[in-house]
């Protein structure tokens, strides 16, 4: 199959998984302070969140497709578990839902990817596909392509499928710091990064990804700066950020330069701001920015981080955040000068969303920190411990955004051959466009304004109703009450005239070749002909017969003769297993008919050959039946190889010391097949009790 | 269910009597005609005759064990049989002296357990039907 715990170990593998665990460990400590409720829900929390980053890891650093993807969902199923933390409440069941939903749909996308890759490239592991040449037709690759990024697209929330991170917003907030903003979400980044050396020649990679990437961070920024929530600001400004790393990698032609950059600054603000957006929600019990006032003198350390964090998110120098922004200046007026029109949207687009996230910046700190505390607003000091994390977050914010050349120092050796541009010009000195420092002007002077004017006013975006979660179960209760049959019995037709059909063919035109063969092999002796006319006399009583306990008894009978003929053919074990079914199955079933009122037991006493059903059902038999008599005269010919039976009677004693070949077979020989088995009927015994009891259920409730 | 006292008597002493015909067949099954699976069906026929006998029809109240219980001692004792010749470094189910009959009576245990559960579960499901 090619599918292999295998993993990659290289900078982009090494960088992501550092930044998660760094995260992660902060995300810990966070929450210990967090978290307030019963104590046995901590251990199903930190159980959530411990398996999120193991199978988080596990995708990061899998080499093979296939492995790849296995983490991938489970990541999904993990945020799932983390958004539904409090189950009991329907609102966090359905954003866990929609999340859930999303994001598995998206990556069954990225399934198909994965396949057709496997099958192109004749090889699961991602390290070797860079090397191999692509052996379907090009159709293929583009489609291969629109699948993988799909599957990307919906992980880290772009436009079409942006709607499930701010709906998943309902998780603690540990939750949303790690998942939705840090980890699960920069999969899709990941995942960008890692099929880069691939599928970046391709002439579609590029426009796909920098349309999506200008919709979504255009529409997050706008959405962000008119929300008042403070989670919702952030997950829509999360959408927007996202929006613009899809861009980055989609405006990088050949080889992408300090990517890492943009994510650990996005990672190491956004993870900021949700940690006091959480120390703010816990001290003062409001969702709405709009009530929270004067907070500067009760929380200062939380003033201090949420103001770097900002900054970083705005722009403005001594911060990551406003080398990431020239760089992307840079890049888009180096682009601008060469090429098309096209990036000139994009170019746009991007400064409208800085605008808009620098009034966002300046919302979430100034109007919060700033200005006096109304007395009607009740505060509680968080403690020291639950502001570190953001603390030790934002210092690296401000550390790297003041020492840019520490971070091309620590980081310039994670660059992967391929995926980055050699050599790689440090980050510190890109800063360089006149047009550039006009341009960042000119967005803080605008964000500002911005600030102001949306300062007293209140604004709202009307909900858009998507009636993504119902529709979709209307849609699968439709299918399956088109699909479903009302009586078990009909699915019987379905089922063997289906075989009969699609098999049939197959086997009844064997028969020439083999008439002769037959009649040269097979010797009826005078036994042989009398109970073989008994079998039939009784199969023909079973359906002749009038009752239903006639039918049974004579069908029993057949069953014994067969017995009878297994003895003939020297076959002990089998016609003493035969037996006692057979007699088992007929005082099981004798024992339970007699139970059922008379109305069940009613036989249609009609004449054959009056209704459609009943011509349907002497077809199907007929068909059957000629389908095993063709399959026998199949098996009873020459066979193929030599058969394998006379290798067990031989050497059952020598090998097995038993006489019994059957019981040899059985136990020792294909020991393995008996376990499997009995596993099959331990299996099948579980559903048939969960069915009966159900059906118990079922009964009490009617009476 | 039939109250009848002839029935009844000759039904404990069948009881008594299958199940002795399903140890024979399990012990002789490595030589002879017999084995786990046809024993197992056996004691399961004797199930069948103590349903009818009895009065209320659940032969969970007269058996000592649940057959459930029976089903999960016997797949384990398959399970372990399965995996205990790996840890000498042999092939699974790897048989040594005594091993066969072993494996044969888990066999006959999953299966008179499966059987038995069935029975009764739908005996007691049966029982309330109009």
């Amino acid at each position: 199959m090619g599918v292999s715990l295998s993993f990659i170990l290289d900078g982009l593998s090494y960088f992501f998984g550092l930044m998660i665990t760094l995260i992660g460990a902060l995300v810990f400590l966070y929450s210990r302070y967090y978290m307030t409720g019963p104590k046995e829900e901590y251990g199903r929390f930190y159980m959530y969140l411990l398996l999120f980053m193991g199978t988080m890891l596990g995708c990061i650093f899998s080499n093979n497709m296939i492995t790849f993807f296995v983490f991938w969902e489970l990541t999904s199923i993990f945020s799932f578990c983390l958004i539904g933390f409090k189950y009991a409440d329907p609102e966090h069941q359905k954003s866990a839902l929609t999340a859930l939903v999303v994001t598995i749909g998206t990556g069954l996308y990225l399934l198909v990817g994965c396949v057709i890759a496997g099958m192109g490239f004749h090889t699961f592991q991602i390290s070797e596909m860079v090397s191999r040449y692509f052996t379907l037709p090009p159709v293929w690759f583009t489609i291969m392509l629109v699948c993988i990024l799909i599957g990307a697209f919906g992980k880290s929330a772009q436009f079409p499928f942006h709607f499930w991170l701010p709906s998943a917003m309902k998780a603690p907030v540990p939750v949303s710091t790690f998942l939705h903003s840090a980890a699960m979400v920069k999969l899709g980044i990941y995942a960008i990064a890692r099929f880069y050396p691939i599928l970046s020649n391709h002439p579609m990679w590029a426009p796909l990804l920098i349309t999506i990437g200008t919709l979504s961070m255009t529409w997050g920024a706008v959405r962000a700066v008119l929300s008042h929530q403070i989670k919702e600001i952030l997950a829509y400004s999360t959408v927007s950020q996202l929006g613009l790393l899809v861009l980055f990698y989609g405006l990088s032609f050949h080889g992408v330069s300090h990517d890492y950059f943009h994510i650990a600054n996005h990672m190491f603000y956004k993870a900021t701001l949700f940690m006091v957006a959480g120390i703010l929600i816990t001290s003062t019990g409001i969702r709405d920015i709009r009530q929270l006032k004067g907070l500067r003198k009760y929380m200062p350390l939380t003033a201090f981080s949420c103001a770097v964090a900002a900054m970083s998110m705005a722009g403005i120098p001594g911060t990551m955040g406003f080398i990431a922004k020239e760089h992307i200046l840079n890049m888009f007026f180096l682009l601008i000068a060469h090429q098309s029109l096209f990036f000139g949207i994009g170019f746009v687009c991007f400064i409208l969303s800085s605008i808009c996230l620098f009034a966002v910046g300046c919302r979430l700190v100034i109007p919060i920190f700033g200005g006096k505390k109304p007395p009607s607003l009740k505060i509680v000091k968080p403690r020291l411990p639950i502001q570190i994390p953001a603390i030790i977050l934002s210092s690296f914010i401000a550390i790297f955004g003041i020492f840019p050349s520490l971070w091309a120092f620590l980081f310039s050796s994670f660059s992967v051959h391929q995926l980055h541009k050699f050599p790689m010009d440090t980050i510190h000195s890109v800063s360089s466009f006149p047009v550039t420092k006009a341009a960042t002007i000119g967005i803080f002077l605008l964000g500002y304004l911005l600030f102001r004017y949306l300062e007293n006013k209140s604004l709202s975006v009307p909900a858009i109703p998507f009636p993504t979660l119902p529709s979709l179960a209307k849609l699968g209760s439709t299918v399956t009450h088109f699909l479903r049959l009302d009586k078990p019995l009909d699915y019987l037709f379905i089922v063997i005239g289906f075989l009969i059909c699609a098999t049939g063919w197959v086997s009844f035109g064997f028969h020439q070749p083999l008439v002769g063969f037959i009649s040269d092999a097979i010797k009826p002796s005078m036994l042989d002909i009398v109970v073989t006319s008994i079998i039939c006399l009784f199969a023909v009583a079973t359906v002749v017969v009038n009752g239903w306990i006639g039918r049974l008894i004579s069908l029993t009978t057949l069953g014994f003769l067969i017995s009878v003929y297994f003895m003939l053919h020297k076959a002990p074990d089998l016609a003493l297993t035969q037996l006692l079914i057979e007699s088992v199955t007929l005082i099981l079933l004798l024992l339970l008919l007699t139970r059922f009122s008379a109305s069940t037991k009613k036989i249609d006493h009609r004449l054959p050959f009056t209704s459609l059903r009943h011509i349907l059902k002497i077809c199907i038999s007929i068909g059957a039946g000629l389908w095993i008599i063709s399959i026998l005269i199949m098996m009873s010919g020459p066979p193929a190889s030599p058969p394998i039976g006379s290798f067990f009677t031989l050497h059952s004693q020598s090998l097995a010391k038993g006489l019994n070949a059957v019981n040899t077979i059985l136990v020792d020989f294909r020991g393995f097949d008996t376990v499997g088995e009995i596993s099959v009927l331990v299996i099948a015994l579980l559903g048939a009790l969960g069915l009966i009891h159900r059906q118990k259920d079922l009964f009490s409730r009617k009476s | 269910m039939f109250h009848s006292i002839i029935l009844y008597i000759v039904g404990r002493f069948l009881f008594v009597f299958i199940n002795l015909a399903a140890l024979y067949l399990l012990i002789r099954g490595h030589n002879a005609p017999g084995g786990g699976f046809i024993a197992g069906v056996t004691t399961a026929l004797s199930f069948v005759f103590l349903t009818i006998i009895s009065k209320s029809g659940d032969i969970k109240k007269l058996l000592i064990v649940d057959p459930i219980y029976v089903m999960i001692t016997g797949l384990s004792i398959v399970y372990f049989l399965c995996l205990y010749p790996t840890f000498g470094f042999k092939a699974v189910l790897t048989h040594s002296q005594f091993t066969p009959l072993l494996f044969d009576v888990g066999i006959y245990m999953v299966v008179v357990g499966v059987i038995g559960s069935v029975m009764s579960a739908m005996i007691h499901n049966t029982e309330q039907l109009p």
